[in-house]
């Protein structure tokens, strides 16, 4: 476990929105979108990350890149601290660290020809230039399975999987190290997701990528992640190795999460115990006090609603925030 | 005994200044009162205007019914005129859709926008439709119903508003409801949550269901029957069981094995279906999987194939049922090499 290098360390990171409101428009109030998160991903490995729409896993995966600017903590990548860096630097740093965005009908430009698409990164990054750009952007369309006869069409004539690959491609088009793959799955249709995935592990195994995957689909990050990070409310609840955290979850609201989720096979779905979770989650301006899961946990103990749980390891690697076994008489 | 819903050779296509879509291309099943029925399909295979058809939504133009029957209780809703609609939609058929957010209406308050459909179906004074809707609200789990009739739908969170979409639906007695991809945009614990109060207001009202998804395991969950559907076109149908333990089209085939189980190794590779969904403007002559199909043949590009009895209550339409049945596994290494060579 020691060996492994730490790529991205993040210490106690915070993201606030500020809520304004009234007549003056005064700041009335925050969305703790990410409340303290510290998390390690290591390099070469794959992190998952899921929780419910509005935990803050995006906004986590996008303040750990930077886009997004943290309001406190510390995210470091190869121990260099990224919170403080600006200007050129911040770009500089941005080659080694991409995004694979959700949606492939918004996130490519309409205007722009494919291969635009890809060149643009590297002349900005100044990494390659002219019909060097161009050879280079053929090969990212090859390595995605595409044809390089693609590169003079517009988004348009494309289905979602293969904007999909081309959102990859231009990923890749700075040689990242690091990619935070924000729900790249989550908008295709079924039959085109594994291909996806699929691509997505090739391409790690090939070019030894490390991955956040964030996503909602526990089936799909089941199979790829080495990791899994659970997300509530801005806070991790749960952390742990792939088989560890689905062979044994912990928290109350990972096993939910996990009785939830339907299984594709209708024998196994007829004998299944369901945990039915009440109400929805709370809005992250007000959060509960105590633990954020209270007001929805079916094992919730006074103090759970007084004092906020601590992150604590349980077993190897295994971490997790709840009373239930921390604080039980 | 005639079946609540007999759906025949249904043809709808929609004619657009690209061409002709063929959204859907003669499909045909019954349902019996009482049953539960899961529709999965890509976006695009049809699942979603078959049923729009059902309740005579389909836009025309540029929508057009190019043949077929829908036998409800007997009778063909396809023929039905404008004004004959009033008693069957809302009261007879109800529908959930996927958006509760656009299906609502922003600027009235949900007690009013419920109100209006026992009005209007079940000629309700305003006073007892209130009564109705509170019941109704409280019916699927809403709290404090009667202070939230005045709230409009932005108050609400995304699972309250799919609740107050079931509520409207359930408010005049429907037969059968129809719920066309209901939790796609909900979370899990919430979409969990919508399933088991579908299944409980099923029991209470003994209501006809058809649950239209994409999500295999929502339908495993949920149904007893199902029907997959591709390029407009119905590739299998039957109980549930036997398809998800031996399915027969090698479409259900690949699409099944495209989720990851939970006895996956990390380090295999997915199955997967080579290519793209179908252009429906330009769909093939024959089979419409048959480009993607690992199985195709020449028969394949050329003809349609039909419905052909596999299992008690089930059917597949394919010509090579039996290569399909003696070399399962080919599916793999074959579909692999056909995605090869026609990515993109």
């Amino acid at each position: 476990m020691s060996e492994r290098e730490k790529l991205v360390e993040v210490r106690n990171l915070k993201k606030y929105f500020p809520v304004k409101g009234g007549l003056f428009q005064r700041h009335i109030g925050d969305v703790k979108a990410v409340d303290d998160v510290s998390l390690d991903i290591y390099t070469g490995e794959t992190l998952g990350l899921v929780g419910e729409s509005g935990c803050g896993k995006s906004t986590l995966g996008r303040t750990i890149l930077q886009l997004i600017r943290p309001s406190a903590g510390s995210v470091k990548f190869r121990n260099q601290e990224l919170t403080a860096v600006t200007g050129d630097a911040l770009r500089r740093s941005r080659t080694k660290m991409q995004i694979i965005f959700q949606n492939p009908y918004s996130s490519l430009n309409p205007r722009q020809m494919i291969e635009r698409t890809l060149t643009e990164p590297m002349s900005v990054h100044g990494i390659y230039r002219g019909t060097e750009a161009k050879e280079r952007a053929a090969q990212l369309l090859k390595m995605v399975g595409l044809e390089t006869y693609f590169l003079g069409r517009f988004p348009s004539e494309f289905s979602g999987g293969q904007r999909q690959r081309i959102g990859i491609a231009r990923a890749l088009s700075v040689n990242p190290e690091f990619i935070v793959c924000d729900e790249p799955i989550s908008s295709l249709d079924v039959s085109i997701q594994s291909q996806i995935v699929n691509l997505l592990k090739r391409l790690q195994k090939e070019l030894s990528l490390t991955y956040l995957f964030i996503s909602h689909d526990l089936s799909m990050v089941r199979y790829i992640c080495d990791r899994i990070a659970v997300m509530y409310l801005g806070k991790i609840v749960e952390q742990g190795e792939t088989d560890q955290i689905c062979g044994n979850p912990l928290h109350p609201y990972t096993q939910a999460l996990w009785s939830a989720i339907p299984i594709p096979d209708p024998e196994v779905e007829e004998g299944r115990e369901r945990i039915i979770l009440e109400g929805d989650v709370p809005s992250p301006i007000n959060p509960p006090n105590g633990c954020r899961f209270c007001t929805r946990c079916p094992k919730v103990m006074d103090i759970c609603r007084s004092a906020d749980p601590e992150f604590k390891e349980i077993e190897n690697g295994h971490k997790v925030a709840c009373h239930w076994y921390t604080s039980r008489p | 005994m005639t079946p609540l819903l007999d759906v025949q050779q249904v043809e709808v296509a929609f004619y657009t200044k690209d061409g002709v879509v063929r959204a859907v291309n003669g499909i045909s099943y019954t349902l019996e009162k009482g049953d539960t029925l899961g529709i999965v399909g890509e976006s695009g295979s049809g699942k979603s205007v078959s049923l729009l058809a059902m309740l005579g939504l389909i836009p025309t133009p540029p929508g057009k019914i190019m043949g077929g029957k829908i036998l409800y209780e007997g009778k063909d809703l396809l023929q039905l005129k404008r004004d004959q609609w009033s008693g069957i939609r809302g009261k007879q058929i109800a529908m959930i859709f996927q958006d509760p957010m656009t299906s609502l209406n922003p600027v009235m308050t949900i007690g009013n926008q419920i109100d209006e459909a026992t009005i209007v179906n079940l000629g309700l004074t305003s006073k007892q439709a209130r009564q109705r809707t509170v019941e109704v609200l409280t019916q699927v789990g809403i709290p404090r119903a009667a202070e939230r009739c005045n709230d409009f739908p932005h108050q609400f969170s995304g699972g309250m508003r799919q609740r107050v979409m079931i509520a409207m639906g359930i408010s005049c007695n429907p037969q059968l409801l129809i719920a066309d991809e209901p939790t796609t945009a909900l979370d899990v614990t919430i979409q969990a949550q919508i399933i088991e109060l579908v299944k409980r207001l099923q029991k209470q009202m003994g209501m006809t269901v058809i649950w239209v998804t994409h999500d295999l395991g929502v339908v495993a969950r949920l149904t007893k029957k199902i029907i997959v559907m591709y390029g407009g076109s119905i590739m299998e149908s039957g109980p549930i069981k036997p398809i998800y333990a031996r399915p027969k089209h090698p479409y259900t085939i690949g699409l099944l094995a495209s989720v990851p189980g939970a006895t996956i190794n990390r380090s295999d590779e997915l199955h997967y279906i080579g290519g793209n969904p179908p252009d429906m403007i330009r769909l093939p002559a024959g089979c419409a999987f048959a480009p993607r199909c690992a199985y195709q043949t020449e028969q394949c590009l050329r003809e349609k194939p039909g419905l052909i009895e596999v299992g008690k209550d089930h059917t597949a339409a394919c010509w090579n049922l039996k290569t399909v049945e003696q070399n399962p596994v080919l599916a793999k290494s074959e579909s692999r090499r056909a995605a090869g060579s026609q990515r993109g």
